[in-house]
């Protein structure tokens, strides 16, 4: 039995070392030829019959020229005055094509975003991205100009972080104009901006944004290594590059990659050592690590007085607590332990019980399932409709149900109750509802005992969690006393700027210490 | 060995505080064998001090070498053979699993009586318990801060709670019935702390001051029960006599204005201290058994020790629970065995071994 298993072990360990060596190999890159026609005929046998690939032939300085672009992503009046006027007039240079290429380039163009290019993968990746390539009969380069004018959506408020106080600017799809939103509000040189490419087929730009002076080395590092390894074919929005972000093998519920698309967020996450990731394309910018704590934490939190926003932290708290915990101890004590519930209150619950033909557990599903339905279709309808669904749920379906006996009123109220409060917290929606669900599976099959073990096994499942060294329960588990001045409490300004605080000296954080080798 | 210093002080204490917590807070008259619950207010005074002298051997042991945990130091002393010791501790630890998990068998089919079978309730919570040694030491010290607190704050509330219903003519002198009830409870609380034997592995684990843990662990310990012993007398005099778990009773006749049936807390507090008691040393039983397994195979033995926890907590009786291996003597006894006897015999091995090597290198000299 034992030679068996050490036989398995030993047959998946040889098949996983088998897929970990099998490396990516390097795409050759192919160098520009002096040849325009060779050029020219590489990008049409590149995009065949695509409509969007413009060239435009002309003579430079009597040299055989042309510029590519493409349409729609340039804007033709900076093309027209930076690039086309230029060169349409009457140049005088003689000498080789070469040294006619660097007079173009270094007195000609006065476009400052100019990027020579000595490769086809880079020529065809600077055409995509919006830039004209001037490329020149007998010159083995080519001038990248930056000439972007795609149109794109205006900055306006992200509708899924609101605030009553302070910027109303969110995050918008292109990447560039996110990157001066932070630099606007962080106009200090430690603040870097490094940018890869992801994506094997659609080649996405991600930007790195961190400080410098404040940023874990090691963090970085791993962070840059976790990006290289991704191995997807497309990245069209943020989700698809969290779960490389994670830790390995990480099955939890809750993610320890955040998410937002507010500016002044990203900023203030970026002054305590975080790493923000922008990815062109989309408006939602992830940060690494994130604490839970984080998910209790809003920007109106520091614009308001800080009892108020104690207050409000502490009623997050318990929406939190409300939302997972209520549905399943409802159904574990109402089906097993009616004794722990107060005598009026146990009436009320028994008449309702009894007079519906459910039982409890199934009582409750049911409802959920509803609420699920009518939240996914309100989700994705028009406006209008919404309005209908909200008078088709909540009057017709919950009103009639309880009238007509199939349904008991207390059950409906626990639900309303708990929908109300996960919106307290939206960003922790998703695992909230997924709690949830299996509290109450776990409440109606083993009462409050399996409630009170699924929280026990919830609750090691957060506390266990780390993402770059960084435990995801900290500063609660790690407890810090300082550190809870903006935790379940939040202290005033003249308390909170008291003493640097960096994710990494977080306590029991240990950088260097994690799962993954770099 | 490197260190490994991958918890801190105050956590490893809040994992066997709890540890202690859920099997201090299941006193009864009936499992001391005492008459007057009472006494057990100078039985933990004694036991305080009496714990501190059988952590000595492990501490002094930890000090010769603050890397190494006992089983290291058995490795290193005696070669080979250290896998007895290894198994010897793997096999105590699985011995505490299966006392917990029978104790809470016992709470359920005795006092709670849920219309939910026991034995499913008990391989939940050995799953849930896997799963917490499976996420490893760090992941459970964490936890335990958490739990500790709540566990805290509804101890206390329970506390003020029964607070009005104290009768002062509840309290019989001490020693009034003889000292059989000090006795019983003495060997209580001595013969069930399984914690000193789990602070041999835990102690390279932490970092901080490790007096002031050991002095704030036992004293917390010990004036927690006493100051739950005098409440459950208090306020429940002779009726507590007759109870298997009086705190639970305690719980329940417990009342705050409109908030009654405070058992509930107790419930839920008492099923995660289990939890975390189960978890840890299915945890402390799995690190045990890789040691001589190794990594892969230990895994598979980890999986047969849940089995053996689930079977034994199925199969085990009420009566089980104070009886044959789980009788107070027996108890003590393999306490003392890995707690005391071994650490001790290490630390006579490591004196004569340095010895002898200075000896040699003087003779070379």
């Amino acid at each position: 039995m034992v030679n068996i298993i050490k036989k398995f072990i030993r047959n998946y360990e040889s098949n996983q070392k088998e897929k970990e060596k099998k490396e990516k190999k390097p795409q050759k890159k192919e160098f520009i030829s002096s040849s325009l026609t060779q050029s020219l005929s590489f990008f049409k046998n590149k995009f065949g019959k695509s409509e969007d690939l413009t060239i435009r032939k002309l003579e430079i300085m009597d040299l055989e020229s042309a510029i590519i672009t493409m349409a729609g992503l340039v804007n033709k009046e900076t093309l027209g005055n930076n690039v086309m006027n230029r060169i349409s007039a009457d140049m005088q240079f003689n000498g080789t094509p070469i040294e006619k290429y660097e007079y173009l380039r270094d007195k000609i163009i006065s476009s400052c975003d100019i990027v020579q290019i000595s490769t086809y993968e880079d020529a065809l990746y600077m055409v995509m991205s919006g830039f004209a390539l001037v490329v020149m009969d007998g010159c083995d380069r080519m001038l990248a100009i930056g000439v972007q004018g795609y149109s794109s959506r205006g900055i306006s408020e992200p509708s899924s972080e609101v605030m009553q106080r302070g910027s109303r600017e969110g995050f918008v799809e292109p990447l560039r104009i996110n990157m001066t939103m932070i630099r606007r509000r962080i106009k200090n040189p430690t603040l870097k901006f490094e940018t890869s490419k992801v994506g094997n087929i659609s080649k996405t730009e991600i930007c790195f944004c961190y400080m410098e002076d404040k940023v874990s080395s090691d963090i970085l590092e791993k962070v840059k290594y976790k990006i290289q390894q991704i191995d997807l074919e497309t990245i069209m929005a943020a989700g698809y590059v969290m779960p490389y972000l994670e830790e390995e093998n990480d099955l939890s519920l809750f993610s320890s990659i955040g998410m937002t698309e507010r500016p002044d967020t990203v900023c203030g996450k970026l002054a305590e050592g975080r790493i923000a990731i922008i990815i062109d394309g989309t408006p939602n910018v992830l940060i690494v690590p994130y604490l839970f704590t984080e998910y209790f934490q809003s920007m109106d939190d520091y614009a308001i007085r800080p009892y108020f926003a104690t207050l409000s932290r502490l009623i997050k708290y318990m929406g939190f607590l409300i939302a997972s915990l209520l549905p399943g101890l409802y159904v574990g004590i109402g089906t097993f332990n009616p004794e722990l519930l107060p005598g009026p209150l146990l009436n009320k619950v028994a008449i309702s019980v009894g007079s519906t033909p459910f039982s409890l557990l199934f009582e409750t599903l049911l409802i959920h399932f509803f609420y699920e339905l009518m939240r996914e279709a309100g989700l994705r309808l028009p406006k209008p409709l919404g309005h209908a669904v909200s008078i088709m749920g909540g009057l017709v379906i919950g009103d009639t149900a309880i009238k007509a006996g199939l349904i008991g009123a207390p059950t409906l109220m626990v639900v309303a109750l708990t929908a109300l409060s996960s919106y307290v917290i939206p960003n922790l929606y998703e695992p909230i509802a997924m709690l949830r669900l299996l509290f109450i599976v776990a409440g109606g099959i083993m009462g409050i005992w399996g409630v009170m073990i699924l929280f026990a096994a919830g609750l090691v499942n957060i506390c266990a969690k780390s993402n770059y060294g960084v435990p995801f329960t900290a500063p609660i588990s790690p407890f810090s006393t300082f550190g809870m001045r903006d935790v379940f409490i939040r202290a005033g300004w003249k308390i909170l700027a008291m003493k640097d605080s960096t994710v990494q000296y977080m306590p029991g954080a240990h950088p260097k210490r994690t799962k993954e080798k770099v | 060995m490197g260190k490994r210093l991958i918890i801190s002080v105050p956590q490893m204490f809040s994992m066997l505080f709890i540890s202690r917590l859920v099997v201090e807070t299941t006193y009864s008259a009936i499992m001391s064998q005492g008459n007057n619950i009472l006494d057990h207010i100078l039985s933990a005074g004694t036991a305080f001090f009496i714990v501190f002298l059988l952590i000595l051997p492990i501490y002094f042991l930890f000090n010769m070498d603050n890397s190494m945990d006992v089983l290291d130091n058995s490795y290193e002393l005696l070669g080979k053979t250290g896998n007895l010791v290894s198994g010897l501790y793997a096999l105590y630890f699985l011995f505490t699993c299966v006392h917990t998990v029978a104790l809470f068998k016992i709470f359920l089919s005795n006092v709670i009586n849920p219309p939910v079978s026991t034995e499913v309730l008990l391989t939940t919570m050995v799953i849930a318990a896997s799963y917490g040694a499976y996420k490893g030491v760090e992941g459970l010290a964490r936890t335990s801060g958490v739990i500790l607190f709540f566990m805290i704050i509804s101890m206390i509330f329970i506390g003020i709670s029964l607070f009005d219903q104290i009768d002062c003519l509840n309290f019989p002198p001490f020693l009034y019935q003889g000292t059989q009830s000090f006795e019983g409870g003495l060997m209580y609380m001595i013969s069930r702390s399984s914690c000193i034997p789990a602070m041999a592995i835990l102690f390279p684990m932490a970092k901080g001051n490790l007096k002031k843990g050991i002095f704030i662990w036992n004293l917390g310990i010990y004036a927690l029960i006493s100051v739950v012993i005098l409440l459950m007398v208090g306020s429940m005099g002779d009726f507590l006599q007759t109870q298997l778990f009086p705190v639970y009773t305690a719980g329940s006749i417990a009342k705050i204005g409109s908030l009654e049936h405070l058992d509930a807390l107790y419930l839920g507090i008492w099923t995660m201290g289990i939890f975390i008691k189960l978890s840890l040393f299915f945890m402390l039983s799995g690190e045990c058994v890789k040691k001589f397994a190794g990594e892969k195979l230990g895994r598979f033995f980890v999986l047969v020790f849940g089995f053996i926890m689930i079977f034994f907590g199925i199969f085990l009786n009420k009566n089980a629970i104070s009886s044959g291996i789980f009788s107070s003597p027996f108890l003590l006894g393999s306490m003392l065995l890995v707690g005391v006897v071994v650490p001790l015999a290490l630390i006579i091995l490591k004196k004569l071994k340095t010895e002898k090597l200075s000896i040699e290198g003087k003779e070379k000299q």
